[in-house]
């Protein structure tokens, strides 16, 4: 009787350390996204004037939530193995076969801000005016953060991914 | 330079040591968690009384002193019936000797020994069985407890160890704060930028900082735990990635190894006990035992010495003794269903009875 229910108690803790390691697997490749759609945005900051740097912010806020995820992801299938050791105390496997948890890279949130105030400042008027947002409003070069009223013409490139890349361009 | 020196000798000083910590160098301390070492005392104690019920079985020495007073009719012949070796006309007993009696001390100083029969030996058989049983048990209770204790410090381990990742996450983006402040502050006040969506942007680092703040507790409380089930006064450590063993991950493997589990080990020697109790529940209820004893007693006031040797059996049962053996079946019958059903350990005094996530 005792063993059904150890056997039973067993097979729901295996079952559950495979959901989890599938959880983990979504979380690396969510996590991958985010750390992507981090480099984007940075190369796009760095090139493009506009509300890159919101954009920026949000892609590591993503990144921050991703990261945790992943983090709670490995350490929930860290739990699951020791469920099912507890039941089973006996090891029964390689090191080889341990499923490992993606790599969280905390250089994501290096700042890009320091020593782009002319850039940064380059703001959407879309978000802010509500006009076109192909026109953007310069910030004077003092510092004042009032617009310099000089109005520039957005050019919108299709693929311009290999432009906005450093070592290419 | 030198007010300098002393500076950065002060801040190292004053900073706490952060010292890496594995989970196999904590595990190797789970001998001294409390429960192990209440199983541990549980299996001295039943050893101890597993030699007690050993040392009970079989012979007894038996032994004792009395004083009896004897009143005994006076023969015609001048000797006291029922026998021939106190004489009524000792002289000096005179005062012991009334009107068609005698009255005379015997001291009395037995010793010998005793072999139990039927019931009594089968008691005394099944309270060794029972003992060697509990000695096996509380050896499978230990080694529970060392499995409860191993999984409770690896479940605190990984919740330190997944806290502290978040903290050195979480900390690594709250240094974005002050930078991205500065821009969207800079940036709204020239006008690009609702404050709507400043204040949006920054409550990322809001909700980071109630992360961390929880997070802290967390990794607190799971310290707090270690040092409980280790008995260390651990300080806040850096801990390394939780390796212990990978577990079998497929089903029919998992399931052979199930029965060397301790606790599948604990029912099958419980079960093997209530068996037991049921084959030797016949009889149980006629206590008998053989007794061969020595006496020698002086008798007062003659002064004389005797001898007496006696061989017996003694047998106690109650009137209705058929009866009484049945109801021992019973409750032995019962017992080995209870135990085979395993709700002898229903108020988990066996053990695990159910670990949840």
């Amino acid at each position: 009787m005792r063993g059904r229910e150890l056997r039973a108690q067993a097979s729901q803790f295996l079952n559950a350390y495979r959901a989890r390691r599938e959880n983990l697997q979504f979380a690396a490749k969510r996590l991958l996204a985010a750390e992507e759609a981090v480099r984007e945005r940075r190369l796009r900051a760095q090139r493009l004037p506009g509300d890159v740097l919101e954009k920026l912010q949000q892609a590591r806020l993503t990144y921050y939530h991703a990261a945790s995820d992943a983090i709670e992801a490995e350490a929930l299938l860290l739990d699951g193995r020791a469920h099912v050791l507890a039941v089973v105390p006996e090891a029964c496997g390689s090191a080889s076969s341990e499923v490992t948890g993606p790599r969280v890279e905390l250089a994501v949130f290096r700042g890009q801000e320091g020593g782009r105030a002319g850039r940064m400042t380059m703001g959407s008027v879309a978000r802010t005016r509500g006009t076109e947002p192909s026109r953007d409003y310069a910030v004077a070069a003092d510092g004042s953060g009032k617009p310099a009223g000089v109005v520039k013409l957005g050019t919108y490139i299709w693929n311009a991914g290999p432009l906005l890349n450093p070592s290419v361009a | 330079m030198q007010r300098l020196c002393l500076i950065w000798l002060g801040a190292l000083c004053l900073a706490r040591p952060v010292y890496a910590m594995s989970l196999p160098e904590l595990e190797a301390d789970l001998e001294q968690a409390l429960p192990v070492l209440i199983a541990e005392a549980e299996v001295q104690r039943s050893q101890a009384v597993r030699n007690q019920r050993a040392t009970e079985q079989g012979w007894k020495f038996l032994g004792g002193a009395g004083l009896s007073n004897d009143i005994l009719p006076n023969s015609e012949d001048g000797t006291t019936s029922g026998t021939s070796s106190v004489p009524t006309s000792v002289p000096g007993a005179s005062s012991v000797v009334s009107a068609g009696t005698s009255t005379f001390q015997r001291l009395t100083g037995r010793v010998g020994v005793r072999y139990p029969l039927w019931g009594s030996r089968l008691t005394e058989k099944l309270a060794l069985l029972a003992a060697e049983a509990q000695v096996d048990v509380s050896t499978a209770k230990k080694q529970i407890a060392k499995l409860d204790a191993q999984f409770a410090l690896r479940r605190r381990y990984i919740n330190y160890w997944g806290a502290q990742r978040k903290i050195e996450l979480t900390k690594a983006f709250l240094d974005l704060e002050a930078p991205v402040k500065a821009v969207v502050t800079e940036r709204k006040q020239a006008g690009l930028l609702l404050e709507s969506d400043r204040l949006e942007l920054l409550t990322a680092f809001s909700l980071a900082r109630r992360n961390l703040a929880k997070l802290e507790a967390i990794q607190e409380a799971s310290r707090m735990s270690l040092n409980v089930l280790t008995k260390q006064d651990l300080e806040s450590f850096a801990a390394e990635y939780p390796k212990f063993p990978i577990p079998c991950l497929n089903d029919q493997q998992l399931a052979r190894r199930i029965v060397d589990h301790p606790e599948m080990q604990l029912y099958r020697r419980i079960v093997s006990e209530k068996a037991d109790g049921l084959q030797f529940a016949g009889h149980r209820s006629i206590e008998s035992g053989l007794s061969i004893s020595q006496d020698i007693y002086r008798q007062f006031p003659n002064d004389e010495n005797g001898y007496n040797s006696y061989v017996g059996i003694d047998v106690r049962m109650p009137i209705d003794f058929l009866d009484t053996d049945r109801s021992y079946r019973d409750q032995a019958s019962a017992a080995l269903t209870m135990a085979r059903l395993g709700s002898t350990c229903a108020a988990g005094s066996c053990g695990r009875r159910r670990r949840n996530s």
